[in-house]
């Protein structure tokens, strides 16, 4: 375990936890709303303001973060005022998305080594400044799920209701599409922006097959997707296989177990 | 005795698509002790009188009172059952935490519930019979106890109107009596409407009877049964006898 000793390493088990903890919890959320789409399409629209920010030399970070947060209230406000187009702009946000980012790429001069990094994540490259921006994002995350938990669950249950009690229902919508999307900026540096999807659902579809209650499906989901990843960044390095992919391999494996133990258990009460 | 009506509909109109009216030209009251039945056929209105009453759209003419304001005004008294068909029988959460969402809406921003409020969650639970069930979660309840949490849920709210949007396509027809029963309860101290397609199961219960087919026509009365069986007629649904061997005099039923 002499790796451990390296400050690289470290920081990517840093960030791999940090992520895991926002991702357990508004994957939780997603999972349960069935927005699973939706977030993948925040996610790759995000391309969009990480070739933005790498155009205009800023962190690409904080590119991805004011483009998807826009992007995200933006479906969720379509998703909310018209049933009709809702589908087609969650597929065409996807690509455009992306095809902002590309376009912004190829005119910034120079050679975007990284690009592949962003797409498919690789927190071994972690620097100091982006474990600070993720743990920021993090804080962000975590505080406002606490504070509005009770609300979220109740709009996510019935929205109807919620509406006839007086509950700002299109503002919490809203709200919780900013915090997914600054989850999915959160897990791009972990997995890349292809691959979010997959941590962000299936550690807290796993959790759902397990668990009854909404805090056990948040804990269950959070404790997941920090195996996963930890245990990704350690088995990619001794593999020599890229981080990512493995990460979402082993949320894959867990979601199997889960699964059987799933089927097993209503075998057992049927 | 002249009462003030409740709620007061005149000459609503709604069209989702521009020149085609799903309500057209509404007017109806309601009146504190009503059981009112609203039947119709499937896109004849129904669902969307009830979100005009419950002011989530807003009528393209015509005026709406509501207890004695405006719709939007008067939702902290009324108690609100959606239909089920759209609730995810999934969801993880217990019976006890649905019904304090009851009052979710009445608390400041970030205030946690009063033991106030979980007495009266109680209360509602005991209310609708269901306060053994209380740490259940809504997954592992029947569709008739399910329901009763979803009323529940409305009368923590103590309101003076209570409305429900199909609520017999949970009820199984063994609990169906008691549950009607439960409303008649309800019905001593709240106005209830209750939306159902399903006119057979209803009839031995409502007070009044109205059909929503783009236009509305009330009929009340004592002999609800012919009222209902015109209301049919009106209304373009099959009505089958529920209770008494009805037979075929159309014409000749009572209706004030």
């Amino acid at each position: 375990m002499d790796i451990l000793t390296y400050q690289f390493f470290q920081n990517a088990l840093i960030v791999g936890l940090l992520a895991s903890v926002a991702a357990g919890i508004i994957g939780s959320l997603v999972v349960i709303k069935k927005i699973s789409f939706i977030s993948g399409s925040i996610a790759h629209a995000s391309f969009g303001g990480l070739g933005i920010a790498y155009f205009l030399g800023l962190h690409p970070i904080i590119g991805a973060a004011v483009f998807s947060v826009l992007s995200a209230l933006g479906i969720g406000w379509v998703s909310k005022k018209s049933k009709t187009h809702e589908d087609a702009l969650i597929g065409a946000l996807w690509a455009v998305g992306m095809a902002v980012g590309l376009i912004f790429i190829f005119l910034t001069p120079g050679y975007a080594g990284d690009l592949f990094s962003y797409l498919f994540g690789n927190i071994l490259l972690t620097t100091q400044q982006d474990i600070l921006l993720i743990a920021g994002l993090d804080i962000i995350v975590l505080i406002s799920v606490a504070l509005f938990f009770r609300y979220f669950l109740a709009i996510i249950f019935d929205e109807d209701f919620c509406e006839v009690t007086n509950i700002r229902v299109l503002a919490y919508y809203l709200f919780l599409m900013a915090l997914i999307a600054l989850t999915v900026v959160v897990m791009i540096k972990v997995v890349g922006i292809i691959l979010v999807i997959a941590l962000l659902t299936l550690p807290a579809a796993t959790a759902r097959m397990l668990s009854k209650s909404m805090r056990g499906i948040i804990l269950l989901a959070v404790l997941f997707s920090s195996f996963a990843t930890i245990a990704g960044i350690f088995a990619s390095y001794y593999l020599n296989w890229p981080t990512g992919p493995v990460i979402i391999f082993i949320a894959a494996a867990l979601y199997f177990i889960g699964f059987l133990i799933h089927i097993r258990k209503r075998k057992l009460i049927h | 005795m002249k009462q003030e009506p409740i709620i007061e509909l005149k000459n609503v109109s709604y069209a989702y698509v521009q020149n085609y009216n799903v309500l057209d030209g509404v007017n109806f009251r309601l009146y504190q002790e009503d059981f009112l039945g609203l039947i119709g056929p499937n896109g004849g209105g129904k669902t969307t009188l009830l979100k005009v009453i419950l002011g989530l759209l807003k009528p393209d003419s015509g005026e709406i009172t509501v207890l004695g304001t405006t719709p939007k005004g008067a939702r902290d008294n009324i108690g609100y059952v959606p239909q089920y068909a759209k609730i995810d029988l999934d969801y993880p959460i217990d019976a006890f935490q649905v019904v304090l969402m009851g009052l979710l809406g009445n608390k400041r921003l970030l205030s946690r519930y009063s033991d106030k409020d979980k007495k009266r969650a109680e209360a509602a639970l005991k209310e609708v019979g269901m306060a053994q069930f209380k740490n259940r979660q809504i997954g592992e309840l029947s569709g008739g106890q399910r329901q009763r949490i979803l009323i529940a849920r409305a009368l923590v709210r103590d309101p003076k109107l209570l409305i429900l949007d199909e609520p017999t396509s949970s009820v199984d027809p063994a609990s169906e009596e008691n549950f009607f029963k439960l409303l008649e309860q309800i019905n001593k101290k709240a106005a209830i409407i209750i939306v159902s397609h399903d006119v057979g199961i209803i009839s031995g219960y409502i007070s009044k009877v109205a059909c929503m087919n783009r236009r509305l026509s009330l009929h009340m009365g004592d002999d609800i049964e012919g009222a209902i069986e015109q209301s049919a007629s009106t209304c373009d649904i099959e009505y089958i006898g529920h209770r008494l061997s009805h037979t075929s005099h159309n014409n000749s039923h009572k209706h004030d």
